[in-house]
């Protein structure tokens, strides 16, 4: 006898979702600051974050998550400046999930930490649609890469809070157009934030801390 | 890109609704991809092909995705619209006053199967 089931249009990431959850609870009653970065390869993650973790030593505990297809070469980068640095090898995979982050959660003292950066992987498209439980996911853009890719790529730039436009020096260079990356932003996703900065010459790293400041004062005082 | 770990997601969540109804065989799984889902309904498609055939249950079972169109209705006309790149952007109101309302759906809406006797 043929028979139909509903499955109640249940998710397909339901079991990410569960796990992310978890985390996100971990990361509350640590008092952890939580940021899941994302940007293509090249964007600049990696330099972003040395100059980061440079600027919060001595005021904070800073952990970073590195999540790369191979090689523990980010994760060697951040740890030479005195964080603690987990390297998340994926073997291919095009993003990080909920699961890789709470595997990796026990190396770190979370109680400690003000700070806990997720580096995902190099990719515009996957990452975007995956929670790891982070309280903010910030998108990476650089000059280099034109000002096209905001429209192109709506599905990233609609599920996070900022944009740090990265290589901001190389403005001078090459043909971005400032006012029509800003306005598609508004475009895709309005009320995000946009912020122009260099992680090269430091230009722009003020309004970067200030933010960060913000939302780890928001994330301590939350119950 | 991932299309892979979602239908393995997908089908490991029918394999085990089929067993808790004591099905023998699946014949059709239904599905509902939004358009601004992140996932690609040629890819689940190929993946679906190639992992059906590790599942006796699932060996004769088709998939049937149902496409989400994107929708966004505007928050100042209440007018609805299919967004282009700009999703926010109202064609009435030239301004990205528009909220999504569908299309990112990633979900598995049922199972056609038979029971044993």
């Amino acid at each position: 006898m043929s028979m139909r089931i509903s499955m109640d249009k249940q998710a397909v990431q339901a079991e990410n979702q569960r796990v992310a959850e978890e985390n996100r609870s971990l990361f509350r009653q640590n008092k952890v600051t939580v940021i899941n970065l994302m940007s293509s390869p090249g964007a600049g993650k990696t330099t972003l974050l040395e100059k980061t973790v440079e600027q919060l030593a001595g005021r904070y505990k800073v952990g970073v998550i590195e999540g790369d297809l191979a090689t523990s070469r980010d994760a060697d980068r951040i740890r030479a400046l005195g964080a603690t640095a987990v390297q998340i090898n994926t073997n291919g995979g095009c993003h990080l999930d909920a699961h890789m982050i709470a595997k990796v959660l026990p190396d770190f003292s979370l109680s400690e930490l003000d700070y806990l950066f997720i580096e995902n992987v190099g990719n515009l498209v996957c990452p975007a649609t995956y929670d790891l439980g982070q309280h903010h996911k910030v998108a990476v853009l650089s000059v280099p890469e034109g000002n096209d890719k905001i429209a192109k790529y709506p599905v990233m730039f609609r599920h996070v809070d900022l944009v740090l436009l990265n290589k901001v020096d190389l403005l001078p260079y090459l043909p971005f157009d400032l006012k029509q990356a800003e306005e598609d932003l508004q475009m895709v996703h309005p009320g995000a934030q946009w912020l122009p900065l260099s992680a090269l010459t430091g230009e722009g790293f003020a309004a970067w801390l200030e933010w960060l400041e913000q939302r780890r004062q928001a994330a301590v005082a939350a119950q | 890109m991932h299309e892979f770990s979602l239908m393995e997601n997908i089908l490991s969540a029918v394999l085990s609704k089929a067993e808790e109804q004591g099905l023998k065989r699946v014949q059709r799984i239904g599905i509902q991809v939004g358009e601004l889902s992140g996932a690609m309904p040629d890819a689940l498609q190929f993946a679906f092909d190639v992992l059906q055939k590790q599942s006796p249950l699932l060996q004769s079972a088709q998939l049937d995705i149902q496409i989400i169109p994107a929708k966004v209705r505007c928050s100042l006309c209440q007018q609805e619209y299919r967004p282009d790149q700009r999703i926010a952007l109202c064609p009435a109101c030239h301004l990205p006053s528009g909220k999504l309302v569908q299309g990112e759906e990633l979900t598995i809406d049922y199972l056609d199967g038979e029971r044993e006797e």
